[in-house]
Order: C-alpha cells, then structure tokens, then sequence
C-alpha cells in the first residue's frame, strides 16, 4: 500500500510542501494537506489501535471521524481522531499501548469468559474478590491513555455567533442552503467537519470534484457567510444552541487547540448527509477492511492506494461504481461480491467484466483471513452451498446506508425505518430545523442542490423573512423527479454456535452473539438492549454500529414489527473536556483590602465568590496576638444592604426572625433568618440608621443571595421598600483584642469609652478623617470595633490603623485565626456549621425567634417543630493538645454515624482543639459524655463534650 | 432549555441566567395552620400544560419576573 499515486486536482495534498511527523520517534513523511491518519497509512502503517476487550488489531475504516478506529496521542493530547487532525511539522504520534505486541490480546482467545454483561454477572461477588483485582480490571481495556497535563502553550477558546441561519454540512445541499440564504441578505454560518467544503462530491473523482468547486466558488461570492472548516458540530439543545468545535490545531503564538462556537441560530438547515454501514461478516473488524467512502477518500484525497488486490462487496452499485475509479487509478481488484441476486446494473456489470473483475452474484463474504491484515475472504453463495475462498489484502464493503441523523435527532426529529429503501428517514422534524441532502436519501446531484435551497428557503419563510421569487424556482427544481436510493438490506443469516467474531460495535467488542444472547436473556428493547451490551455507547456514540445493532435487534425480534433508534443524545462525537470548559471565566471578588493585605504577606485563598486571606504566615501567633493585644481583618466580603421606605420595617420583620420594631438609637440588633420551612439561612445585624431607614449586614458572600431573598418577600406585596445592595461600596474592617480602643483612639477624638460606646452599640466616627460606622461586636470574644468605610478609602485606613496599632503589638489577621477565635467562643456560622436541613431550633440559634411576631417567614413550621424532639443538633466537644481531625470527620458510635465535624482547629491559647458538630441527639451529649471521631481505616479518636464558650464564658472580655 | 425568557428590563435571554421560583402561588396567612403550610410548602400542582410561574434574572438585572408557560410545549404565553 506504501507510495502514493499521481497527484491530480481532486487531491487536497500539497506536495510542494513535505511535512515531517514522527509516529513513535520514527520519521514519518508527509505533505501539506496529510491527515495524520493518511501520513500513517501512506508509509504502511496497519494497526493504529487495540480494541476495548479483546485487544484485537484495529485500524481506520471510515477516514471521516466516526468510526473512532484511529485514535492516538497527538502532541500528547490523548484520544485524538488522527483522521480529523491535519499534520504539522514535528508532531509526535503515539498509539495509545503497545499496538504490535500486546499481550492483553489473549482476551480475544479467553472471551468465552466475557459473556455479555458480565460486569453485571460477576462484579459483585466474592466482594472480597473484587476488592482486590477491581485495579487490574480496570487497567484492562485497551487502546486507554493516561492522562497527562499538556507540555506545550495551548488554549481552547470560545465563541459567541447569533446567526440567523446554521448550516450543518458543507456538501452540495450545505452549500446552496447557505448561498441561497445569503442571498436573501442574512448572516449564515456554515460548519464542515472537514478541513475543506463539497463533501461526498469533494472525493468523487474529477466530476464530483468539479461539482464542488463550482459550488464553493459561488459560495465565496458571498461576504454574509462564515464558513467554519474543521468543525464538529457536537451538539444540538431544544433551546436552539449548537456546539460547534473547530480543532485549529495550535494556532498562533498562544496555541489554540480548539474554538468552540456557542452558535444560536434563527434557523437551521442539517445536512449532514449519509454513510456506508460496514459489513457483518466473520473477522469483520480486521485491519485492511474499510468502507467504500474510506476507499474513495484514500484514493482521491490524499492519493493513497488503498491496497494492491482489493475485494469489493456490499449490495448496491455504489460498490461497483468504486471499483470502476479504483481501476482507473490502475489499482488491482480481486472481485466484486455482490448479495443481490441480480448482481450490479447490466452497464456497470458490463465495464467490470471488460477489465476482468470477476463478479459473484448473489454471494456474501462470510468472513475475513489474516494476521496482521486481510489476506483473504470466504465468499458463500447465499442459495446454494458453495463456499470460495478469495486472495485479498484490503476489503472495501458496505451494508447499506445510513443517514447521519444524530443531530436531527437531538433536535427532536424521529427517524422512521423505510424498508422499501432500506433507510431511515425524518419525521417530525422541530420548527426551526430543517434536513436537507444525502441526509434524505437523495442520491442525484442537482436534486440535493434543488433540495437545499429548498430547505433554505423554507427556514427563511419560518424565520418570516421574504424570499421573494426565489421560493417559487426553488420548488420548480425541486419536482423534477429524482427517485431516493434504494439500497438493499445484507441478508443476516445466525452467526450463533461459530467461534469467530462477527462485530456489531467495534468500540466495545460487541458481537453479533452477544447482542443474540442479550435478547435471550430478555434485554430485547433496544434501549435496555444497548444499555445490557454497551452496544453503541463507545467513542462512535453509534455512528458506525447502530444501523446493524438494529439490524440484528430486528432479525432475532421480528414480532416487534418496527425498527427504532435508540434516542440520541449530545455529544455526536467525543467532546475533550477543555472544550467543554472554555468560555467560562471565574471571576473571583476582590475586596478593595485585597492588594493592600497581599503587601502585608496575606496568603490568599478562594472561598466562595471571594478571595480572603487565609493568614499572614503564622495563624496561630495571629490568634495569640488577638487576645493578647489586637488584630484587624478584612470583614468586606459581609452583605450590607440600605433597606428603606416606609414598608421598610414590615420586609425586614418579615425576613428576620427577631423583632425589628422596637431597634431604637444607636443599639445593634443582632439576627437570623430562616426559609420557610424554618431553615436557618443567615445571620447578620440590623441598625437604624434613620425613620424607615436601616442598615442590614448579612454572612460573608452571602450578598446576592440576601438581595435575591428580600426581593422575593416583596415582590407580592405593593410595598414601598428599597433595598440597596451597598456590599462593594463599603470596606469592612474588625479591629479587635484589648488594645483595640487604645489603638483606635489615637486616630480619632470621638470617646470609644466603654461608657459613651459600650458593647452593641454603634457610632458614626471619624477615623483618620474617613468616615466610619463603627460597630461594638463580639464575634473573636475581645474588645472589638467593626468599622465600615467608603471602599476607596479603606486601603488607606487600614494603613493608618496598623501604623497605629504596631507598638501595641497589633497585626493583620485571616480566617483561619478568625476561626480558631470564634470557635473558642462556640460561634456556629449558618451554612458552615449547618446546612440545607437544619432548622433554627437545630442549630443553636433557637434563642433567636421572637415567639410573638407572626409574619416572620419560617415561624409557622418552626412552632411545628418548637415541641418536638430535634432531629439534629450542634454540638460541641474539645480535646487536649493538638488533633489530627480535620472538618468533615465523622462523628460515630460503634458503626453507627452519628453526623461530622462542622469545623475544628486548634487553639494555641488554650493548648486544646475545638470543635463543633453536627450530630444526632444521643444520650452522650452531656457533661462528661464522650464524642467519637472517626479517622478511616478502623481508628478512633475521642473527644470530650463541652458546652461553649471555651473561653471567658462571661463575655466579660468583649464587653470590656 | 428550550425556550427563552422575555426580560422587561434585559430583553430575550436564555433561561440560564436565571434561577427558577417555582409556581406562583401565595404563602397562607402566617397565622394559617401547619395543614395549610405544609400544603403550601410540599404540594405542588406539577402543572401539565399552562402555569405562571416565577423567575428571578440572577444574572441580569435581578428582578422576579412572573412568566406564564406551558410546561409541555415550552411556550410562553404573552399577556
Ligand atoms: S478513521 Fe478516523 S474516525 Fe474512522
Ligand atoms: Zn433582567
């Protein structure tokens, strides 16, 4: 097969231009234009692959991205349809495994062993067993690659395009939809898998060439179409978006791989257009067999002999059609095998037999020969017994056609079997899609073209776009007639009881037998049938096995009458996981404090929507620093709201579960709220600022939340309440430890006086000439002011607070020493500490309900609950010195689980780790009862119940 | 999602940037009994065909917006 033939003007070669590629560090020499697959089979290269199960041989059998055959590590990206990527100077192939010896190839001789769904029948027990070899088993399969971070610069970009019209496909019916929508003078988007347009006519030798130039030729005359080459499109959502994937092959200076077009079309014209379905026949899968599209591509693409004595066989003209231009390229043929009895037409009989082809009429290949490759084929009279043997070493066979329907069939059409036609055809197809082409069925050139336009213009009319004179010629081109191809069906006769494999799916070795005894086995829906077999679930999602899976389905079931199609789902064609991720930005939050902590040695870290500081290199020093002089730490990320109007005051009552009504002067009321099963959603605080004006703070991140839920108990009222989202407008900083008031003072002349300021309260201050709102609060359990302040100006502030506070020992703080300070002080933080089931009884925020407000949202379940026992609780427990449980640890009791650790840390203050859980009530959680923690692997570690605050249980260091 | 969601103040915009609030339906009196509550909270009609329904634009101009739909056919009804 090595060596190419002439080139001519069909070919996509430039042989101007070598290309050197290296398949397992050896030289491989190509040319501009070369698929990697191509360069490959160009230089002799058999087997690309080893198949899923049985390890067997496995090489490329369709050259157009659906049968998955191909597959190798490219630039070490794995998985990656070597037919589908054009080749680049210096790129390295590598098979995925071992693909010339490959001693997991014994699976083929020990598949007895492997009945179909055997991981159903096995997997279970011994457990034991399995335990122990579930790693050999899944080391397994073949043709897998590990997955390897890329070494080279690479990105996946990502695309928006509202066109009014997608085409999908850019053979001849693509290609006049496209000019005939572009003419009405709207933006077309046309995408081709291919790295070129015509398709089937861009490989069907010098006429079907010259039909596809002149129709991309006028395409180009157009400026409103955007034709996107080398494009999948993967998949189709009802909500009309396409994904479209284009491989770009590293492009440009940063290396883009791939760019995913997010298209959202008014319309859509599919014309995908249809494939040959490959052979059932012994062997079936034997490098060396491939469909008569592949043969056609080999030959007049990329100038590549297929072989040198090839076998043909199918049951339709197409095949013989083949072997006439395989002729003319001077390449050999063994024969043409043909299922119908009649044979080919008399005039292609008739030009065969006058090079010689020998023609068996009314004979099926039964099987295939080989060792490495094809060197030969059982022919089998399908009325007699006579059996031949043919000498060939490439086999070029069809079964029949199949539409390329995936697509359409996400968009929700039905595809209806024709038995008249042997093929499947649309129905129902959604409004705004329209199918168009080979897709159809149709065969004659100028009817695809007449049928795209058609297909255009009626996407147009839908669109409500006039069309003016050119639907009425479309239609007129359109009735000519021009009869669907027919293609006959292969005669199946049962396989069963023959030892050698004839595949249904090739992705993951199922045969013909194992689908048989599936339906034996009651699995003969085609849904649970797929599903039992894992027939046309691998890489091809069906592409290549449906059609026959089918077949077999409706020959062993023919009471069922019908033949459906399992449902297809998105992706058409594996999707990498980069391209699924492109075009999402995270955009984290920075506080307006971030860059000034960042110069202070604050480590960040994500949490939530924010970036906080996690500490400044030493959380434990920073925790003994907060109680023994002062810290300051960035609270911003907290919620602040304005709510005001004179409905004001109903909202919040409605939303808090403490009283908002009777909050007077400067006092700080501290709250929850719950959702309305009682379910503890927030705390925060609320302070008037004025008549029907408050201030409302919420948990850290919680902002868009909070505005989503104040809105929510508004929207049915006709209230005249504004909430103010003030959360990135205003700095928040707590300045705590009993130097705090000392440090502060020196920086403004308002009295910070326990007396004229005490605890709970707040002030307007001013701070080093900023304004601040200064809260007393008791969150850390020491002295402690919260100051928010306009966030142009916290930067500042803050600079001047720890300039201020340096000779009194003060430092900058993260959570992590506010969690170890809260914890000492047992403060539960709603959504940490809690979660999506804990209600406000449960959480140790019970005291917080006013049990006389009646409005507030969650109070009618919660009384519910008020006098029965609680299904959970938090609880908290300690242990001396420092502990190796981490948050999320499991809190047990012999083998039952009671519930998890919420958060623990140490406390260097006092030599303990502290903790709080939540749990199941148990008769342990007393004074003196004992908390299990479970470490994994059998081992425990105990804890002490303890009732909080671990520290200064009086208050009596924050009230200071 | 197969249709798209009319915003007064955003325009069409794909229901993604969107959360669902589920039917419309009013919360009992506070005062109501735990059966009137839990029915609210628990029992849904799960429409098959048309219902109004909320939806708050979360990644737009976050408002509630009332939308009737028919729950099979995906269209929305315009008032
Ligand atoms: S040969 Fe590449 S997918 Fe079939
Ligand atoms: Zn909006």
């Amino acid at each position: 097969m090595a060596g190419r033939l002439p080139g001519c003007a069909t070919q996509v070669l430039d042989r101007a231009r070598p290309v050197r590629i290296y398949f397992q560090g050896r030289q491989v020499d190509a040319f501009e234009g070369d698929s990697v697959a191509s360069a490959l089979l160009a230089s002799g290269i058999d087997t690309f692959s080893r198949s899923f199960k049985y390890h067997r041989r496995r090489a490329p059998s369709c050259l157009s991205g659906q049968c998955s055959r191909c597959t190798m590590s490219v630039d070490g990206r794995m998985h990656v349809k070597t037919c589908q990527t054009s080749v680049r100077e210096g790129m390295s192939v590598e098979p995925h495994g071992s693909v010339e010896f490959d001693p997991k190839s014994l699976a083929d001789t020990f598949s007895w062993a492997l009945p179909t769904g055997f991981y159903y029948k096995y997997f279970y027990k011994p457990q034991w067993f399995w335990k122990r070899v579930k790693e050999v088993f899944r080391a397994m399969p073949g043709n897998m690659a590990t997955v390897r971070p890329l070494a080279g610069k690479s990105r996946i970009d990502a695309v928006n395009l509202s066109p009014e019209m997608l085409v999908v496909g850019g053979g001849l019916a693509g290609i006049e939809a496209a000019i005939t929508a572009a003419q009405a003078g709207v933006r077309v988007v046309l995408a081709e898998a291919d790295g070129w347009l015509g398709g089937f006519d861009a490989f069907q030798g010098e006429a079907g060439h010259r039909r596809a130039q002149d129709s991309i030729r006028r395409l180009r005359e157009h400026g409103n179409v955007r034709v996107l080459t080398s494009t999948w499109v993967s998949a189709i959502y009802p909500d009309g978006l396409a994904i479209c994937v284009q491989s770009c092959g590293g492009e440009g200076p940063e290396g883009v791989l791939e760019r995913v077009f997010h298209v959202r079309a008014g319309t859509t014209v599919i014309a995908t257009g249809a494939t040959s379905v490959p052979p059932l026949f012994e062997n079936n899968d034997r490098p060396g067999i491939i469909l008569p599209e592949a043969a056609q591509r080999l030959v007049h693409l990329w100038g590549i002999r297929p072989g040198t004595r090839i076998l043909l066989a199918g049951g339709d003209d197409y095949l013989a059609r083949v072997g006439l231009e395989l002729i003319d390229k001077g390449i050999g043929l063994a024969g043409l095998a043909d299922y119908r009895e009649s044979g080919p037409d008399e005039a292609l009989r008739a030009r065969l037999s006058e090079h010689g082809v020998r023609i068996w009429s009314g004979y099926k290949v039964t099987g295939s020969h080989g060792r490495t490759r094809v060197e030969g084929a059982t022919l089998a009279a399908l009325g007699g017994s006579d059996v031949q043997t043919v000498a060939c070493d490439t086999i070029v066979a069809s079964s029949g056609r199949y539409p390329r329907h995936k697509l359409l069939g996400q968009a929700g059409a039905r595809m209806a079997y024709d038995s008249g036609l042997n093929f499947y055809l649309p129905e129902d197809v959604p409004r705004a899609y329209h199918a168009a082409g080979r897709l159809l069925g149709l065969e004659d050139p100028e009817a695809i073209m007449a049928q795209g336009r058609v297909a255009a213009v009626r996407a147009l009319e839908g669109l409500g776009i006039d069309v003016g004179t050119m639907g009425q010629e479309a239609r007129q081109a359109l009735e000519r007639p021009s009869p669907l191809r027919a293609v006959s069906a292969q005669p199946l006769s049962t396989e069963a009881g023959k030892k050698a494999k004839t595949f249904v799916c090739y992705c993951h070795d199922v045969t013909e037998k194992n689908v048989e005894q599936a339906v034996e086995e009651g699995f003969s829906d085609i849904e649970t049938c797929k599903r039992y077999t894992t027939a046309t679930q691998g890489a091809c999602q069906g592409g290549m096995c449906e059609a026959n899976f089918t077949h077999v389905l409706a020959r062993k079931r023919p009471e069922l009458g019908s033949r459906t199609l399992p449902t297809t789902r998105p992706p058409v064609a594996s999707i990498s996981l980069g391209a699924m991720a492109a075009g999402h930005h995270d955009n984290p939050q920075l506080s307006p404090l971030h860059h000034v902590q960042l110069e202070h040695g604050g480590r960040p870290m994500r949490l939530g929507s924010w970036i906080r500081m996690n500490h400044f290199g030493d959380e434990l020093a920073e925790s003994l620093a907060v109680h023994q002089a002062a810290g300051i730490c960035d609270v911003s990320m907290l919620g602040k709201f304005r709510v005001f109007g004179p409905d004001a005051k109903k909202l919040l009552n409605r939303v808090m579960t403490r009283e908002v009504g009777n909050l007077a002067g400067n006092k700080i009321l501290y709250s929850s709220s719950c959702n309305e099963e009682g379910i503890l959603l927030d705390d925060g605080v609320v302070l008037k600022m004025g008549e029907d004006d408050y201030f409302v703070t919420t948990l850290a991140g919680r902002a868009p939340v909070t505005e989503e839920w104040f809105a929510r108990w508004c929207r049915e009222e006709d209230w005249q309440v504004h909430v103010v989202n003030l959360t990135e407008t205003r700095a928040g900083m707590n300045v705590a430890g009993p130097k705090s008031r000392e440090i502060l003072s020196k920086l403004t002349d308002a009295d910070l006086s326990n007396e004229a300021f005490p605890f709970l309260t707040w002030a307007r201050v001013k701070m080093a000439g900023v304004d601040v709102i200064a809260m007393r609060m008791g969150f850390v359990g020491e002295l402690s002011y919260e100051l928010l302040c306009p966030s142009s100006q916290a930067g500042f502030l803050w600079k001047r607070i720890l300039e201020a506070g340096k000779p009194l020992g003060l430092v900058p703080f993260g959570i992590e020493c506010l969690n170890i300070c809260r914890l000492e002080k047992g403060h539960a933080i709603p959504g940490l500490d809690t979660d999506g089931f804990t209600n406000l009884f449960e959480s140790s925020f019970g005291w917080m309900l006013n049990r006389t407000k009646t409005e507030t949202v969650g109070k009618p379940m919660l009384e519910l609950f008020s006098d029965r026992p609680l299904k959970e609780q938090l609880i908290a427990f300690s242990m001396d010195g420092k502990s190796p449980v981490l948050d999320g640890c499991l809190v047990v009791k012999g083998p039952r689980q009671l519930g998890r650790v919420t958060s623990i840390r140490y406390s260097p203050l006092l030599d303990k780790t502290i903790g709080l859980a939540l749990v199941e009530p148990d008769e342990d959680w007393r004074e003196g009862g004992k908390v299990r923690l479970w470490l994994g692997e059998g081992r425990e570690v105990e804890a002490a119940f303890a009732k909080p605050p671990f520290y200064d249980p009086s208050g009596g260091r924050m009230k200071a | 999602m197969p249709f798209l969601i009319d915003c007064p103040n955003c325009g069409r915009r794909s229901p993604y940037e969107f959360k669902f609030g589920g039917e419309c339906k009013r919360a009992p009196d506070p005062g109501a009994d735990v059966k009137a509550w839990c029915d609210y909270l628990y029992l849904y009609e799960n429409m098959s065909g048309v219902q109004d329904e909320w939806w708050y634009h979360t990644m737009g101009c976050r408002s509630w917006l009332k939308i009737r739909r028919n729950t099979v056919t995906h269209e929305i009804i315009e008032e």
